[in-house]
């Protein structure tokens, strides 16, 4: 059980009759007063750990400056009370004079959306005008009444913005491959989220073709993420699409991103036809749309399945605490010049697919890695940072946009030979915006081609010398001569000393590479 | 079954349960927790279809109830002690067999009492979605073969 | 404490409401409450889906940390933030005269969902208790400045100093100065 989960879940947009409303206000009262429901302790995890022994001297200085968990626990317990945890937010408000609206709109948005005819279309499209005129008028009529205007413009929101999506559902192009699987609630649903129905996959991926869920693969107060396998065999990582984010990183609002609209699922495919486009597809993500219910609310949801990366991320932290870069192999014990070559071969392809994506996110836990002999995995996750309207420039300025600058700075300082004679052969309208135009708005779709074309002439700067056929036989130009992973690392990892002797963050890099595997490779004479 | 119908006046006046009534007795050895656990799925499972229908409404009331207030009923601590006198009579000697099987009897007639005394199992089981919800029937079921395999000799 | 409860119909008041709030739903997921300075208990209120604040600096905004000088009001916030499968952190922050501290820790993604993660959050909250005291103890030669960004960098500044000192554990490196 999660009180966060579901307190989370705000009253105001219900779709219940009066009966079931007072059914629910008494069912709920119940339970607060029950003896046998009653909270299980064996669900709680372990306490926390509690502060060490400290001098006496400390702990009165810490009790007397700050509120601590001890003394929170002294006073508190460990256990939730139900009556702590009900009723800390506003009740539903008394939808009274839009109900029949509402349980008209719910009526028909429950039916499969392949039993409906255009008479069902145009019905619901007369039930969503008939509860938006039937908001207006509660609002009016409650003026000056904070939490009834709310409600009412709760509702009315809610039904604009469903009467545009039914729209969309109907003129979706893919609407066939779908209409078999879903509501017409879950369709309106996937079109709030800005979703085509080309990218879903509802006929693969829902809860009765899964084999194995894991629900709680990443798990944390606010955050929830399933890992599925499914009949067909695959193993996909399932994320719950938003329709909105309220709470985006500062770097996401930084190059455009509506935090109204997201959309990230959306950037995510768009990563992955980057990459494939660039002949690389193997560096992010396969990406679809697929369905499974949320654990806690039993709800199916529409959300992302991605491939799981292979391996590990580079960045982590130890249980005292102490920020890792991790080691993917024994000190004296470097991976074979062939396994070197593809790590450069594939974290430089990443790179480019960065920079014309406008990626902004790529730290050391949104990168994982796997090596294995000579083989090499890279794999680019959590491709939602990225596309942003207003970052027209591939190279970004990153080191400027955000104090906490997650990429290496600077275009990348080579190219692998296939992704360059995909890139300088492009054509970003003709190759990529067919594409793109169905996942970004227009002026990310501009931004994007913006970036793409920058970074097209990136590319022909490079050609001849720094293109690379062969990552293992390629060397630098001549007196240096140095390999593809030296060249990267003497291209820097991403800081410069300054006069004081300290580090401060440079312009120009070697790229993930450089910054994530500079400091072994050289360690181990290997770069 | 009752062998007689003074066994089956104490069973219905300290248990709340009708031996008599429809309901296959256990056969000796049999174990009575499996019984429960049978009658436990049969009620998760009403329970389950009657969170569904309340997590499809999409409202935070009805998530919460779904939530908190029914599978608490089947589980929770007070659950406890019913599922150990269960577990006590099933694992006894012959020896300890009458005082096991006393032990056992209280716990159900406790729980049984807390079930029908419940408004909330009242509400559930008047629940508006339609869904059907039958705790005490379903349970009661239960406890008729439970004490039935009490009542039978050892 | 455990009479604070919120009658039914009204929204959560700031103060010691939402700080037993924040500690039982920390402490479901296995968290210790963060240390929250006494004068900013009036102003402590929730904000998001599990983020709380107190002051004008959101949850997550290193930037504003950074930019705090010797006039910005103290300021606290804490909670989970992130996006996407693994890209999600405990953050903390907080302003005082004596001290400026951000901390972003891996928590709560497909990689960071483990004891050790919440041992790190855990471990570090810890520290923040003492760290708060150090760095008063020093308030007279000004403001300690200690950031531990899993997205960034990890370094601190001790007060007075303006060398900054890179560390893979800034909160240790500032208490053990």
């Amino acid at each position: 059980m999660s009180e966060s989960r579901t307190q989370r879940r705000k009253r105001g947009k219900a779709l219940v009759s009066p009966l079931e409303r007072d059914w629910s206000r008494v069912v709920l009262e119940l339970i607060d007063r029950s003896p046998i429901v009653v909270e299980d302790e064996a669900e709680l995890p372990p306490p926390p750990p509690p502060a060490p022994p400290r001098p006496p001297a400390l702990v009165q200085a810490v009790q007397a400056r700050m509120l601590t968990f001890e003394e929170l626990t002294a006073k508190i317990g460990h256990t939730p009370h139900w009556n702590q945890l009900f009723g800390k937010y506003k009740r539903s408000t008394d939808y009274k004079a839009m109900r029949a609206e509402i349980t008209k709109v719910e009526t028909t948005a429950a039916k499969g959306l392949g039993t409906l005819g255009d008479r069902d279309f145009d019905a619901m499209a007369t039930a969503l005008d008939e509860l938006i005129a039937a908001a207006k008028r509660y609002k009016a009529a409650h003026a000056g009444k904070e939490n009834k205007v709310g409600a009412g413009e709760d509702v009315l929101a809610s039904a604009e913005a469903e009467k545009l999506a039914l729209a969309a559902v109907r003129a979706d192009p893919a609407f066939d491959r779908v209409k078999d699987h879903i509501t017409l609630k879950q369709a309106i649903e996937c079109k709030r989220r800005g979703i085509a129905f080309a990218d879903c996959r509802f006929d693969l991926y829902n809860d009765d073709k899964a084999t194995a869920v894991d629900d709680n693969f990443g798990a944390g107060m606010a955050n929830s993420v399933a890992k599925i396998t499914y009949e067909d065999g695959s193993e996909l990582v399932f994320k719950g699409e938003k329709i909105s984010d309220t709470q985006q990183l500062g770097i996401a609002s930084a190059i455009g991103i509506d935090g109204g609209a997201p959309h990230n699922g959306n950037r995510n495919i768009a990563t992955s036809a980057i990459a494939e486009f660039l002949g690389k597809p193997e560096v992010v993500p396969k990406v679809c749309y697929g369905l499974h219910s949320n654990p806690l609310t039993g709800q199916q949801e529409i959300g992302l399945l991605m491939t799981k990366g292979a391996g590990k991320t580079v960045n982590y932290k130890d249980e005292i605490g102490n920020n890792k870069r991790r080691a993917f192999w024994e000190p004296g014990h470097p991976p074979s010049d062939d396994a070197i070559a593809k790590l450069g071969e594939q974290l430089t392809s990443l790179d480019w697919s960065d920079v014309i994506c406008g990626q902004q996110d790529r730290h050391g836990g949104n990168l994982m890695i796997e090596i294995e002999g000579d083989e090499v995995k890279v794999t680019g996750i959590d491709n939602d940072v990225c596309f942003g309207k207003n970052q027209l420039d591939p190279n970004g300025s990153k080191s400027k946009i955000s104090s906490a600058r997650t990429n290496p700075p600077g275009m990348p300082p080579l190219i692998d030979k296939k992704v360059y004679d995909r890139l300088v052969a492009g054509d970003f309208d003709r190759d990529l915006a067919p594409t793109l135009s169905g996942l970004l708005t227009p002026e990310e779709l501009a931004a994007a081609k913006s970036r793409f074309d920058l970074s097209k002439q990136h590319a022909l700067g490079l050609n001849p010398d720094y293109v690379v056929a062969d990552w293992k036989a390629w060397r630098s130009p001549a007196p240096d001569l140095l390999t593809a992973a030296a060249y990267l690392v003497a291209a820097g990892n991403g800081f410069q000393q300054n006069v004081h002797g300290g580090w401060e963050p440079s312009e120009s890099s070697g790229g993930l590479f450089a910054r994530d595997f500079g400091q072994a490779l050289r360690r181990d004479g290997k770069a | 079954m009752a062998d007689s119908e003074q066994q089956r006046s104490w069973c219905i006046r300290v248990l709340g349960v009708d031996p008599a009534a429809p309901g296959a007795p256990a056969g000796p050895g049999a174990s009575v927790l499996a019984g429960w656990q049978a009658a436990k799925e049969a009620a998760d499972a009403q329970l389950d279809a009657l969170a569904r229908a309340l997590r499809s409404r999409g409202d935070p009331d009805f998530d919460q109830i779904a939530e908190y207030g029914l599978f608490g009923i089947t589980g929770g601590q007070s659950t406890v002690g019913l599922i150990a006198a269960l577990r006590g009579y099933d694992a006894a000697a012959p020896a300890e067999r009458a005082a096991a099987g006393a032990a056992l009897g209280k716990a159900v007639a406790a729980w049984r009492a807390q079930l029908h005394a419940s408004a909330l199992v009242d509400a559930l089981e008047d629940n508006p979605l339609g869904v059907t919800v039958d705790l005490r029937g379903t349970f009661d079921a239960a406890f008729r073969q439970i004490v039935a395999t009490l009542r039978q000799p050892a | 404490m455990s009479g604070t409860t919120t009658p039914p119909g009204e929204t959560p008041a700031p103060g010691l409401p939402s700080v037993e709030e924040a500690f039982l739903l920390l402490r479901r997921a296995g968290l210790r409450l963060p240390p929250i300075p006494r004068e900013l208990v009036a102003g402590f209120t929730r904000t998001g889906e599990a983020t709380w604040q107190s002051g004008d600096i959101p949850p997550g905004d290193l930037d504003a940390v950074l930019a705090a000088g010797p006039a910005t009001p103290p300021a606290l916030g804490f909670g989970h933030l992130g996006h996407g499968t693994n890209s999600w952190h405990f953050v903390y922050h907080l302003v005082t005269p004596s001290l400026s501290l951000f901390l972003r820790i891996p928590y709560g993604g497909t990689e960071s969902s483990d004891p050790a993660s919440l041992a790190a959050v855990n471990a570090a909250l810890i520290r923040t208790e003492e760290l708060v005291v150090a760095a008063d103890a020093q308030a007279a030669a000004g403001r300690t400045l200690v950031v531990d960004d899993a997205l960034g960098q990890s370094w601190w500044r001790r007060a007075g100093s303006d060398r900054v000192e890179e560390s893979e554990n800034p909160l240790a490196a500032a208490l053990a100065a």
